[in-house]
């Protein structure tokens, strides 16, 4: 409830921010728009050449495809500001401040930095992803889309944990901006259908990396691919997943403490 | 002309130490990227391949196809090098003052740092392409391989100016990393990065011809690899100068608005 | 109150050497070096009290903030602060804690200090009616009332800081570490925190830990000081016995028409070390040898404008850091 509180403000703050710089509010706009066009229109010339990708038609591909506009408004809007400055704050001395405060300093780190310079684009996602729903050839119960929705949005804190693993090697190395690189550069497999992904390929990215959490299961529970097994699995890799993180946090903090003066 | 070229490799060293003094996070995201576009990339293909029962698609095999989302990946790399906000952090954060006062050229220094990396980027394709002579009978000609490099440097400093000409609206704008971000999108969109342009429907296909794009990855990949193009190397080379020229003249007119607009910020 | 015992800490840095040879090196094996930040430190502070916290950089005043304010850890040794143990950073204890950073600012960059300070009433719990109270006393003892709703980027250095005070004070901590609060503030701005801190101690009686460069803070702030050196405590005690064991030793000054080698052989012999500009010499005497001096002075040169006085504290605490050293 406190931290509900708290996070509130970090919303006030932002507005109040995002409201001093207007460029960054319209470029932000403009680029997700060309970024998620060029995505769409990517499967849309595939699907020229074929009927199927790995075993989804044109409208389930589609849908996916906006599902991840969805979650890149949300993952923009909740994590990635916050995500982009936190091996700064650990590199520049901000972390010591927020430790000598009664308030869980991973709770600051993730959730700070809230950008209402993207909300335009979540509302975008949601449009465009409603507008796949009504393309899509079968016909679904409410609830179903109640939970595929409540699973994309785990899917967004799921890859912002996986960010945070990226960026945590930061506590050891000092490196300036960790491996967040390496994460961004493994985007295709969140954005491409996973039945095109081989057995060993798709254990990896489910139950080392969780790629697969993040999007392909949530799609796959929606389509009636493998729904009580794929909430299983996703419930199991979120909880290990961020359990694993949070040691890692721990531990980084640990590491800070005891290797600087 | 002797003293740029000295800035230059100047430039070029500091960025160097730089990368390897990270050089475990530099090649990590390097190969893993690369490895994860071009396995997802075959994998997607694969699956459509045995999908609709054929060995080839517009002319391109699987093993084609896998040479050439190895070579546009990390040409792709060597064109954008070393991320948005080379110009534009050193004008938010005032770094700029520094270079000013320096007796150099600055736009000399940043091209020095913007080609460290891909430099780096280059050595390994240039590795990698023996592996594909060997293992992927890929049909390489010594000739072909040189007019390659030449056109993809090329491309580099076209590709270096236009990033340039926005990183300079910094002047007008505090964050511009989002503009950055769109015409990398574009620009590996229309290269066919994503999909070889031969895929593309008539319509659009003509219509990226009228855009830089195509001439910086898709064509120089051609040559590199050996294949037909309807483009020769020295179409292809003009084609880049006359956009230098466009972006050099474009960026020459946004500094010289721009440099009024700085503040120097803290001083 | 504050207990430290024993207290040491050590940590491991990479060595990076220049040159483009040295990095492909560094490639292969990064080589460490072990530090030692502090060097077993024994400290007491009890409520009301005011400790100076003095040394050059580098000589672990931070470092010792930083453990007592829980951020990093100790080596060996024992720490106790209120009771806690620091280290743990038990919530109990960090809503009595207070850390201020001349260098760093806790206030966030792009908004006004009054939102800043909403979210810090919401992270300490504090309640309403004593917020108010606080807010309203604090901002008018610093005098900023009129800039709470200004962007704390707008500010001066001066004002910054004392927003910052302020977001430090309102959740009435017990323990309250300043370190260089007045780095980089012109001598009014200094005067006016310098005037708040001592008010604020008499009203409140907090612990407090105060580090700084500037002599003048903690002379007049602090009735004791704790001088540091290379991680260790070599002074802890009243400030006016500092002065006191240098109080007998006077500077004198002179000015001497042209320059002269052996001036410098002539103190050499006396065991004193001249300084100079152009033709001003300036040399600390002991009390007790200054008549001697000056008579063989006057006997072998020629000077003029001569001047005694007392040494001012900074030349005390360099004097004394220096006196250390030797022994």
């Amino acid at each position: 409830m406190r931290y509900f509180r708290l996070y509130l403000h970090f919303i006030r703050f932002s507005f109040t921010k995002a409201l001093q710089f207007r460029f960054d509010f319209t470029f932000r706009i403009f680029m997700d728009l060309v970024f998620h066009t060029l995505n769409l229109v990517f499967f849309r010339i595939l699907f020229n050449h074929t009927t199927l990708i790995g075993d989804w038609n044109q409208s389930q591909v589609t849908l996916f495809v906006t599902s991840f506009i969805l979650f890149d408004g949300i993952y923009m809007t909740v994590f990635a500001t916050n995500a982009w400055w936190l091996p700064e704050h650990i590199n520049k001395g901000e972390l010591d401040y927020y430790l000598t405060k009664p308030v869980s300093p991973l709770f600051f780190f993730s959730f700070k930095e809230f950008a209402a310079n993207s909300l335009m684009n979540l509302f975008f996602g949601i449009a465009i992803f409603s507008w796949a729903l009504t393309q899509l050839e079968f016909s679904f119960h409410f609830f179903q889309l109640l939970l595929y929705i409540l699973l994309i949005i785990n899917g967004a804190f799921l890859y912002f944990a996986m960010q945070l693993l990226m960026y945590l090697p930061t506590f050891w190395t000092q490196s300036p901006r960790g491996f967040d690189m390496l994460l961004h550069g493994l985007d295709p497999i969140l954005k491409y259908p996973i039945s095109i992904q081989k057995y060993l390929m798709r254990t990896v990215f489910t139950f080392l990396l969780p790629l697969n959490i993040v999007l392909s299961y949530p799609a796959k529970i929606f389509f009636n691919e493998a729904p009580i097994k794929g909430v299983l699995i996703i419930l199991v890799c979120t909880t290990l997943f961020w359990l694993f993180i949070s040691w890692l946090w721990r531990s980084g903090i640990r590491q800070y403490s005891s290797a600087s003066s | 002309m002797k003293k740029n070229l000295n800035i230059f490799i100047h430039a070029f060293t500091i960025e160097l130490r730089k990368v390897f003094a990270y050089k475990l996070e530099f090649w990590a995201s390097f190969i893993f990227s690369t490895a994860a576009m071009v396995i997802v990339s075959y994998l997607l293909w694969q699956s459509i391949f045995e999908l609709n029962q054929v060995s080839q698609m517009k002319g391109y095999t699987l093993n084609a196809l896998i040479i050439y989302y190895f070579c546009i990946a990390i040409t792709h790399k060597i064109l954008v090098s070393s991320g948005m906000g080379i110009i534009s952090r050193d004008i938010y954060y005032g770094d700029l003052n520094k270079y000013l006062l320096y007796p150099v050229n600055y736009q000399i220094f940043k091209l020095g740092t913007y080609f460290t990396k891909s430099l780096l980027y280059l050595s390994v394709l240039l590795i990698s392409l023996i592996g594909f002579q060997i293992f992927l009978s890929a049909n390489l000609n010594f000739l072909s391989i040189v007019q390659g490099i030449i056109l993809i440097l090329s491309s580099t400093v076209t590709f270096f100016f236009l990033t340039s000409i926005l990183e300079l609206l910094a002047f007008w704008a505090d964050h511009i990393w989002s503009l950055g971000i769109m015409i990398r999108s574009v620009m590996a969109f229309c290269g066919g990065f994503m999909i070889p342009l031969s895929f593309f429907p008539e319509s659009i296909y003509n219509f990226i011809h009228y855009t830089p794009f195509p001439y910086l990855l898709y064509y120089p990949i051609k040559l590199l690899t050996n294949q037909e193009s309807s483009y020769s190397f020295f179409t292809i080379f003009s084609i880049h100068l006359f956009w230098i020229i466009v972006f050099y003249i474009g960026q020459q007119l946004v500094w010289n608005k721009g440099k009024y607009k700085y503040t120097g910020v803290g001083i | 109150m504050i207990k430290v015992n024993n207290l040491s800490k050590t940590f491991k840095v990479p060595t990076k050497q220049a040159g483009l040879k040295n990095a492909f090196k560094s490639l292969i094996k990064k080589e460490y070096i072990t530090k030692t930040a502090l060097k077993d430190v024994n400290l007491k502070v009890s409520k009301g009290e005011i400790l100076g916290l003095v040394g050059s950089n580098g000589a672990g005043k931070t470092t010792l903030v930083k453990i007592l304010s829980g951020i990093i850890s100790s080596s060996t040794g024992s720490v106790s602060v209120l009771g806690f143990d620091p280290w743990k950073r038990k919530n109990a204890y960090r809503e009595k804690l207070s850390l201020i950073m001349g260098q760093k600012a806790q206030l966030w960059w792009d908004l006004p200090a009054a939102d800043s300070y909403l979210l810090l009433k919401e992270i300490y719990q504090i309640e309403d009616q004593r917020f108010k109270k606080n807010l309203q006393k604090l901002t008018d003892y610093l005098g900023v009332k009129d800039q709470l709703n200004v962007p704390v980027r707008k500010l001066s250095l001066g004002e910054r800081m004392k927003m910052e005070l302020v977001a430090a004070l309102l959740h009435d901590p017990q323990v309250i570490f300043l370190d260089e609060p007045t780095i980089g503030l012109d001598i009014i701005s200094q005067k006016a925190i310098r005037e708040f801190l001592k008010e604020y101690m008499i009203e409140h009686n907090p612990i407090m830990i105060l580090t700084s460069h500037y002599m003048q803070d903690i002379e007049e702030l602090c009735p004791r000081l704790a001088l540091m050196r290379a991680g260790e405590i070599i002074y802890d005690g009243p400030l006016n016995e500092i002065k006191n064991k240098f109080g007998d030793v006077r500077s004198l000054k002179f000015d001497i028409d042209h320059q002269r080698s052996d001036l410098e052989d002539f103190f050499l012999k006396k065991n004193l070390k001249m300084q100079c500009t152009q033709n001003q010499v300036s040399v600390k005497v002991h009390i007790d040898k200054l008549t001697e001096v000056m008579k063989d002075l006057l006997n072998n040169f020629t000077i003029s404008n001569i001047q005694t006085s007392q040494v001012d504290i900074d030349t005390v605490i360099e004097s004394y850091l220096s006196y250390e050293k030797k022994s």
